[in-house]
């Protein structure tokens, strides 16, 4: 079928990828910060 | 930390993790975009929790303007963080799929160009919020900018619709095939509990640091 776009799952992995570093780069930096902020 | 925001993150993660396993592995190939597709599942759960974080922000603006009550100044402070980390995200995952599917990663589209006027002007009140010493005019500025931006927000969901785009309608439950429902509302939920993670553990931190400054 012409039109139809081949492949691409570097794309899809580098969507997926940056997703999860990013939510687990943040949650970790929210954790450290409410230790340093004595946070109970 | 309370115990149940650390469950809510968990089971956020947990649903994370499943949903994309899903979108990636289980859910039907698009029949024109091919495997690019798949990047609808983590994109678009993104994006409205992007607008949805950006919301709180502006109930939070009203309610600190309304009541004085420094409550919503944490929700204010908090929102805006996490809505702009997904908000950055939001735009960089719009790129990845944006070059595959329209051949550039970057267009000055209605969309495109109305979130980043989104990120720019919560990223403008964060520097405004950095800048102020005093507590309350901190609070009394950034809440009445943060409903001014907010104005942006409706105009963001809906220009695709009201405007020649070159980026598509909105993809909702309704609009896509019945296969990718699953998925997408999977990781919809599940940036949703992550997001209420993220809010709740920014909103005890802005408190700690508000109890701080108050007492100085």
């Amino acid at each position: 079928m012409s039109g139809v776009i081949q492949g691409g799952w570097e794309y899809v992995g580098a969507a997926y990828g940056i997703s999860a570093v990013t939510f687990l780069a943040f949650a970790v930096y929210l954790l450290v910060r409410a230790r340093q902020e004595g946070v109970r | 930390m309370r115990r149940w925001e650390i469950w809510v993150g968990l089971l956020g993660l947990g649903m994370l993790v499943f949903g994309s396993y899903y979108g990636l592995m289980v859910a039907p190939r698009e029949v024109y975009m091919g495997d690019v597709q798949r990047i609808m599942y983590v994109h678009v759960p993104t994006a409205w929790n992007t607008l949805l974080c950006f919301t709180a922000s502006f109930v939070g603006a009203v309610g600190w303007l309304l009541t004085r009550s420094w409550k919503w100044d944490y929700l204010i402070e908090s929102t805006i963080i996490t809505g702009l980390v997904t908000g950055s995200l939001l735009a960089v995952q719009g790129a990845i799929w944006a070059k595959p599917t329209w051949g550039v990663w970057w267009t000055w589209d209605p969309r495109l160009t109305s979130v980043a006027v989104m990120v720019l002007s919560f990223l403008g009140i964060l520097a405004l919020r950095s800048f102020v010493d005093d507590p309350v005019k901190r609070a009394t500025w950034s809440a009445t900018a943060t409903v001014l931006a907010w104005v942006n927000i409706p105009f963001v969901y809906l220009c695709v619709r009201w405007m020649a785009s070159l980026h598509q309608t909105q993809s909702t439950p309704k609009t896509v095939d019945p296969a990718m429902v699953f998925p997408l509302r999977l990781n919809a939920f599940a940036v949703l509990f992550v997001v209420i993670f993220f809010v709740a553990t920014g909103w005890r931190i802005a408190r700690e640091q508000r109890k701080r400054e108050l007492a100085e």
